[in-house]
């Protein structure tokens, strides 16, 4: 009787004490997403994220970096379990599948007007009047790579880079007719088949009506534009690759010294060897034939419906995109940060002292000029098959199989088939 | 009576313990294998993107694919590279197979080196290939050297599948090099020296002994080089992205970007089922040539 009545006690004090234990430890895990940072800035990610942990004791954040962010971030919608707040592309696809927070909803106005206009108000994140993507990080099209040593043996003034795409892609057709590189270091594919109708948006082709609902692909400045592309390629200002490349192969022939120029963000750095670092300048990114100019894309950060916590995940997210933790990581990187008074802070106001901050002052000194910004947005639901149709086609008139005409009556049809 | 009780229970375990063995088996097959299939075929007759819950719409999906250009196109070229791949496939592992099938020294050595592109990771390889098939390439450069002009191995819509054909063969050429040398060194050796002594060349030898004995492995090979050909997908993503201009573009590209970069899950499914169909329509036909013992 005494040894049950003590047994019954050991019993009933162990499983209070867990009891305890576990509402004393219960703590919120909000699962966190990024995208590729965890090789070069994982210190970075895991110093916020010990900073907010701090600050926030009863939140734990659980972080993941991902290399296939759309892929696995459906897969885990699928599964119904996705990360609280995740980096991710094309956030509108997912706004328009209504899986994420609408922001309006999560954050307040003064919250919401820390963001560069342009990009949080009508950038790739805004979706029928709401506003469902934080933008964190640009990175990408934000200045020019050039050789000086091939535009030397070019016949070239290596002091005198191309100002607009007219010259550019004359500068890269010399290139190829005068040595043995290639001018343009440019593909058809690039993320996720965008480099083509990067091309047209940089040079303001009408691609839809106002609606948004029929193509008008096939105007006069679309076949100005492909046949200057598709005449550099026909020299060699283009590599052949170019229609059949994938993944960073355009920054691999740059890498190489088989390519003479290359338009991206100043990121790019960290590839380049000291000793072609030497041989490298780098600008602002050429004005269209209209003067107009391509912003790149921001990377986003999104937060789920399914989030059990969404608005701790929404504090978390503002964390991590407010001024002073992304001009921490604009000092590790030439990236360029999202919030006004980020682009206001001295970092980028002082004189620069090495490439990323030259980088990054360039990219913020064209943001501010005044000339047409496009920006390079879904304009239409089913936007990822059209541009696989634009790269089909322009693809087949870049090899000589159909004329430029046809090519933009064949997308003008097939994109009006799918609007 | 226990004599007889303990005997049916032997005959009862005798039975069954077999199909236990093979149960935990064929849950995994069926948790990974039958089960996704079944949800593919399900998924086929819906509109379907991963993220909001599936809708039923009959045939559609496959009427639309019946008039899609991509379709048509990565079906043809899916034939293509099959009729590229395959014929290769039974005849180069069997010649690197003779080769290493020879009591000399150092053999082993080559044998190892044969087989090396077999246990070199795709993305590897396919980096190495896409260096050398640029323009200014080594293997231009060599053609350049011997008085051949350039060829556009990766741009030249003719050319780009057989570029991706190579590396395909030279990437499986080991594995089914391995099948044939376990074939060659189970024919028994008595037959071959029979036929060297009553004068048969080696040609003879060749055709009229070792191929004929060799039939079932050049079957074997037949039928799985024919389906891994038709389920290609790797060398094509790294090499060309189903580039130039579609002329690579696979049925398993096809139904990758549908289902990943279109979130068309259920057009997407409703082609991967048309490419098993497809598949067991083959593996039907090379079973049925199997079990008559020859090819006709």
């Amino acid at each position: 009787m005494k040894k049950i009545a003590l047994l019954s006690f050991v019993v009933i004090f162990a499983l209070i004490s867990v009891n305890v234990t576990a509402v004393a430890e219960e703590k919120v895990e909000i699962e966190f997403w990024t995208i590729l940072l965890a090789d070069a800035f994982g210190d970075y990610i895991n110093g916020m994220i010990d900073e907010y942990e701090a600050a926030n004791p009863n939140v734990e954040i659980k972080w993941y970096d991902t290399g296939e962010p759309i892929t696995e971030y459906m897969t885990s919608l699928a599964s119904g379990n996705p990360p609280d707040v995740a980096n991710m592309h094309h956030p509108r696809d997912f706004a328009a599948r209504g899986v994420i927070w609408n922001l309006d909803e999560l954050l307040t106005e003064e919250q919401q007007d820390t963001y560069i206009d342009n990009l949080y108000l009508y950038g790739e994140g805004e979706y029928e009047g709401g506003h469902y993507a934080i933008p964190w990080y640009g990175g990408s099209a934000s200045g020019m790579f050039y050789n000086r040593e091939i535009f030397e043996a070019a016949g070239l003034d290596p002091d005198q880079p191309p100002k607009t795409t007219k010259e550019m892609y004359e500068f890269a057709n010399i290139i190829a007719k005068n040595t043995d590189k290639y001018g343009l270091s440019w593909d058809t594919c690039g993320w996720h088949e965008q480099h083509v109708i990067d091309v047209l948006v940089w040079e303001d082709v009408e691609l839809l009506n106002e609606d948004k609902t029929e193509a008008v692909i096939n105007n006069p400045k679309a076949v100005d534009v492909l046949n200057t592309l598709i005449e550099s390629y026909e020299v060699g200002g283009i590599p052949p690759e170019a229609v059949s490349s994938s993944g960073r192969d355009t920054l691999n022939w740059f890498l190489e010294e088989r390519t003479a120029m290359f338009v991206q963000g100043g990121w790019i750095k960290r590839y380049i060897s000291d000793d072609l670092m030497e041989k490298i300048e780098y600008v602002k990114v050429p004005l269209g034939r209209d003067g107009s100019r391509v912003t790149g894309t921001p990377n986003w950060i999104i937060i789920s419906k399914a989030s059990e916590h969404p608005e701790i995940a929404a504090d978390f997210a503002t964390f991590v995109t407010n001024t002073e933790n992304q001009v921490e990581f604009c000092k590790l990187v030439a990236i360029t940060p999202t919030t006004k008074d980020a682009l206001e802070d001295p970092f980028f106001q002082q004189e620069p002292e090495n490439f990323n901050q030259l980088a990054q002052q360039l990219a913020i000194e064209q943001l501010q000029e005044d000339v047409p910004q496009n920006m390079l947005i879904p304009q239409a639901e089913n936007w990822a098959e059209m541009l696989t149709i634009l790269k089909e086609e322009v693809d087949r008139a870049l090899i000589g199989n159909q004329t430029t005409e046809e090519t933009l009556e064949n997308v003008e049809r097939r994109w009006n088939s799918l609007l | 009576m226990k004599i007889m009780e303990d005997f049916h229970y032997w005959k009862f375990k005798r039975k069954i313990a077999p199909y236990l063995f093979l149960l935990p088996g064929l849950i995994m097959l069926s948790l990974f294998f039958f089960w996704p299939i079944l949800n593919t075929f399900r998924y086929s007759f819906c509109k379907y993107d991963v993220i909001t819950p599936p809708v039923y719409i009959g045939l559609q999906n496959y009427n639309r694919l019946l008039t899609d250009q991509s379709f048509i196109q990565a079906l043809q070229n899916t034939v293509k590279y099959s009729l590229i791949v395959v014929p290769c496939l039974i005849v180069i592992p069997l010649f690197l197979a003779l080769l290493i099938d020879q009591n000399l020294k150092y053999i082993k050595f080559f044998r190892v080196l044969y087989y090396l592109p077999r246990i070199m990771s795709l993305v590897v390889a396919g980096v190495i290939w896409k260096f050398m098939f640029q323009s200014d390439g080594v293997i231009n450069s060599l053609l350049t050297f011997v008085g051949f002009g350039k060829v556009g191995w990766l741009s030249s819509p003719k050319v780009a599948i057989f570029s991706v054909a190579i590396l395909t063969i030279w990437i499986a050429s080991a594995y089914y090099m391995i099948i044939y040398l376990a074939g060659l060194q189970s024919i028994p050796v008595s037959l071959i020296e029979s036929a060297k002594i009553d004068g048969a060349s080696k040609f003879r030898r060749l055709w009229h002994i070792i191929i004929p004995l060799m039939k079932p492995y050049i079957l074997t090979v037949t039928l799985v080089s024919t389906v891994g050909a038709m389920r290609v997908f790797g060398e094509v993503y790294i090499l060309t992205s189903g580039g130039p201009g579609g002329a690579t573009n696979v049925l398993t590209y096809f139904v990758y970007q549908r289902a990943f970069s279109f979130m068309k899950m259920g057009y997407a499914s409703a082609a991967a089922s048309i490419l098993l169909g497809i598949l067991i329509i083959v593996s039907i036909i090379y079973m049925y040539l199997f079990s008559k013992g020859e090819i006709k």
